[in-house]
């Protein structure tokens, strides 16, 4: 086990709070940071064991058949945003709310006397998608007080890559792959339950029940693909 | 706050990983009250600039609590991330999902991990130092604390000195 969860002390799991000194720590570091990009089939990289000792495990510079701005990674996270507290409430469960959170904005918000203007922005914007991968790079680190986490300088650094991209040509891409994502894993309808609204404001409110059901909604819309 | 969850998603999709924190309170009430005057939240729709222009109080309170409300969220996020992460790195044969993202990003079949225990890569990342850097930051950190202190106390002392003298 090298990713620290709240529950690897308990269960006697090795967790894995590098000091990122070594080549080895450094490339499996990038590995993990760039887990959005990877993309197999690299001649640069890989993570198959036979490339071990004269490829590394992943390169951020790989040209060619190298990298992608975004992979199914991205799109798996994404598949669960009904697990992530006061998320929940835009997580699809319809092919058309689907639609709605990839093609949809939040309205340009007009400044008061005592209140900022906002300007229009996309439900899954570059901010959206830079926050979840600084997540994910500092998923090694995720504990609040460990200061190699540098959740800001993740951001700033992702948020920066994709600012590359045009805005309009970003929302396309990322709508494109969404949708292509939930038509081989389709959503599933939403069943309110008291329960649900009760465990959103909670710290820490969705246990691993929630979880299980996810799973089982999930195993669920692999026979509806047809098992793919 | 509970009213106000739903607003998260747009504050996030503007601001980003500072979203909980105070340096975004200029964004989080420009959001919450827009959020507020659009869904009517408790009513609060046509009155809500008359009440803030009687008391911004309410709104600072409203602000900080939400900010309280989204660590939590925000560390929720954090372990949840970390959980999906850590299941790349372990065999999943049941989650067809994440079988196909294995598959289709890293090329690797039936849901085993990405980088299983015995892939070289692990077996060496196992012996690698992991806090041997970050336990003599800590002790530089400390020493020079003591350094910073033991400065101080002779800066006073040192204006102790100087003010008697004059």
């Amino acid at each position: 086990m090298l990713i620290e969860a709240s529950t690897s002390a308990a269960a006697g799991e090795v967790t894995g709070i590098f000091d990122g000194t070594t080549d080895l720590q450094k490339n499996w570091l990038d590995l993990i940071v760039n887990l959005f990009h990877y993309k197999s089939g690299s001649d640069e990289y890989g993570v198959e064991a036979a490339k071990y000792g004269h490829k590394p495990l992943y390169v951020k510079t790989a040209g060619g058949a190298g990298n992608t701005m975004l992979n199914e990674v991205f799109c798996y996270i994404m598949s669960k945003l009904g697990d992530f507290q006061n998320l929940r409430h835009l997580a699809p469960r319809s092919m058309e709310e689907v639609e709605t959170l990839v093609t949809s904005v939040f309205p340009a918000v007009p400044s008061t006397k005592h209140h900022i203007e906002l300007p229009t922005t996309s439900y899954v914007s570059k901010h959206f998608v830079a926050y979840i991968e600084a997540l994910v790079g500092a998923a090694p680190y995720f504990r609040t007080t460990d200061p190699k986490m540098r959740l800001d300088a993740r951001f700033a650094k992702a948020l920066s890559e994709l600012n590359k991209q045009d805005d309009l040509r970003f929302d396309q891409y990322v709508a494109r792959k969404l949708r292509a994502w939930f038509t081989r894993f389709p959503p599933t309808p939403r069943v309110a339950t008291a329960a649900e609204d009760d465990t959103e404001g909670g710290p820490g409110g969705q246990g691993g029940a929630g979880e299980g059901g996810e799973e089982e909604e999930e195993e669920e819309a692999y026979a509806l693909s047809g098992g793919e | 706050m509970r009213r106000l969850a739903p607003a998260t998603f747009e504050i996030i999709a503007r601001s980003g990983v500072r979203w909980h924190t105070a340096a975004n309170k200029a964004v989080i009430a420009a959001v919450l009250r827009n959020y507020i005057i659009q869904n009517d939240i408790h009513g609060l729709a046509a009155h809500y600039d008359s009440l803030r222009a009687q008391s911004q109080g309410g709104e600072k309170d409203m602000v900080a609590r939400f900010i309280r409300s989204g660590m939590h969220s925000a560390r929720q996020h954090r372990e949840l991330i970390a959980k999906i992460v850590a299941l790349l790195f372990s065999p999943t044969p049941d989650q067809p999902a994440l079988n196909y993202v294995k598959k289709t990003v890293f090329d690797v079949e039936d849901g085993g991990p990405i980088l299983g225990p015995e892939h070289p890569a692990m077996v060496a990342l196992r012996v690698q130092p992991k806090g041997d850097c970050t336990i003599l930051v800590t002790a530089a950190l400390f020493l020079m604390q003591g350094a910073c202190r033991r400065r101080q106390r002779a800066s006073v002392d040192r204006g102790k000195h100087i003010s008697r003298r004059w």
